[in-house]
């Protein structure tokens, strides 16, 4: 009796040693990963609070006006980023009106459409692809694209929609469109592999009984997989609004960086990571650097206002979807 | 009625044919820049590519010569730094993430989530639908 009792009593007792270093462990490890995933939002956090310290006398200087003015002297130190905030969204809409169609249509074509032989060597080119640093894409941007683009395709432009406001005036080259061609190919890979993984993930399901009902490749394709996955899609468009938003060394050597706001895409443009890029070298004043970090506010707050307005338009769709899907 | 009725399908059969083709030329139209800019690199910058290159520092301007040892090992310095610093952050931050955190902090899951989209970090996951919806709903 005795014997056995003390045999539990030791039993319990290599337990209670067994288990808690182990519990210990357990706890440090998940405290270590929390802080690591804190991390990553207080640096988000420290970065806007920094942009805001930095910004905070021209804040109080120009107010408002700094987001609606367009006079950009830094002699003067007069400062208004309203040709680079439209430049930004410009050169970014241009961006997705070409890359959106060409990437979903690629998805399309390497999860439904392609031979099979044929997906995978385009899949790993297409990953080569988002490999291109963006400075290589604008070195051949500004000896490759712009001279083709000014000898061919701007002319060409000009003589079938010239009688829109969107392309007239001298085509020099550097211009809001070739800055949003750039973008474009630098959000394609992008968009077409976040597109691709959605499709795949898309149930057979889905496929099968569209080809079942006698549908052909393209209309399953269309009825069966690209509507099942709208909202994904969405996603991956809104990813690449993000990417297009901030995109800066490429669109830097070929938008032409003149602050102006003009109808033409002909004409100059500048962005604001453009004007970041190029100017924080020479901000030799006070003021001048200031209104760069106020640069950088506005950048920061327009790519977290797109983003904050995506999730609740997706949020709205996915209730909207779910009342009329049977899931 | 029923010629009608072949017309439709064989117009349906083409309507699906021209859509092939065009997935296929925008799949070209994608992959068309990579091989530009590849041939435009391989033309232009294949000559001056020798051992030098790698190995000696930048000749004077106007000196023949010379090499991009600098910088070289300097981006190799930069990839060593960074991912020391970054690796262990987000590797980390990604387990606590899966492994722990989606009830507890779920307001700040969200923002995160919002935030790392405009870093385009979190892409694998945002990748499936049916994963996303279920996240949203539980946020």
């Amino acid at each position: 009796m005795a014997v056995a009792a003390s045999i539990a009593v030791e039993e319990r007792s290599i337990q209670a040693r067994m288990a808690s270093p182990s519990r210990f462990g357990d706890k440090a490890f998940e405290w270590l990963t929390l802080t690591m995933a804190l991390a990553v939002v207080v640096l988000i956090i420290l970065i806007g609070w920094q942009l805001w310290i930095g910004s905070s006398v021209a804040i109080k200087k120009f107010g408002f006006h700094f987001l609606v003015t367009s006079t950009w002297d830094p002699v003067a130190e007069q400062f208004g980023a309203l040709p680079f905030i439209y430049g930004t969204l410009v050169s970014s809409l241009i961006a997705l009106l070409i890359a959106v169609p060409l990437s979903i249509a690629t998805a399309a074509y390497l999860t439904e459409l392609a031979p099979l032989w044929i997906r995978q060597p385009l899949v790993s080119l297409i990953e080569m692809l988002a490999a291109i640093p963006s400075v290589i894409l604008g070195l051949w941007g500004i000896f490759v694209m712009i001279p083709w683009l000014r000898d061919y395709p701007f002319p060409f432009l000009k003589r079938l929609f010239g009688w829109t406001p969107f392309f007239t005036g001298p085509i020099y080259g550097p211009s809001m469109l070739a800055g949003g061609i750039i973008i474009a190919v630098m959000i394609l890979p992008i968009i077409t592999s976040v597109s691709r993984e959605i499709l795949r993930s898309v149930p057979d399901l889905q496929r099968e009984a569209a080809y079942g009902l006698g549908a052909t490749r393209w209309e399953a394709t269309r009825i069966a997989v690209l509507s099942y996955a709208k909202k994904g899609l969405f996603g991956a468009v809104i990813l690449g609004l993000g990417r297009a938003l901030g995109e800066t060394m490429a669109v830097t050597m070929v938008i032409g960086n003149t602050p102006q706001i003009a109808a033409s895409l002909f004409k100059p443009g500048y962005t604001l990571a453009s004007v970041l890029a190029n100017e924080f070298t020479e901000a030799t004043t006070d003021m001048y650097l200031q209104a760069l970090f106020e640069i950088g506010l506005v950048l920061f707050g327009i790519t977290i206002l797109v983003n904050l307005l995506a999730q609740l338009l997706l949020r709205t769709i996915s209730t909207a979807s779910t009342t009329r899907a049977v899931q | 009625m029923y010629t009608r009725r072949a017309d439709n399908h064989t117009w349906r059969k083409i309507k699906s044919g021209l859509a092939s083709a065009i997935a296929f030329i925008s799949a070209v139209l994608v992959i068309t820049p990579l091989g530009l800019v590849f041939f435009h690199l391989l033309v232009n910058g294949a000559s001056s590519v020798n051992w030098d290159f790698f190995t000696k520092l930048p000749a004077p301007v106007g000196a023949v010569g010379g090499g991009m040892a600098n910088a070289i090992v300097g981006s190799l310095e930069l990839l060593a730094l960074a991912g020391a610093i970054g690796i262990p952050i987000g590797v980390l931050g990604g387990v606590y993430l899966a492994e722990y955190g989606s009830a507890r902090i779920g307001r700040l899951r969200f923002g995160g989530f919002a935030f790392q989209r405009v870093l385009g970090v979190r892409w694998r996951s945002c990748a499936r639908p049916d994963h996303d919806s279920t996240d949203l709903a539980h946020n």
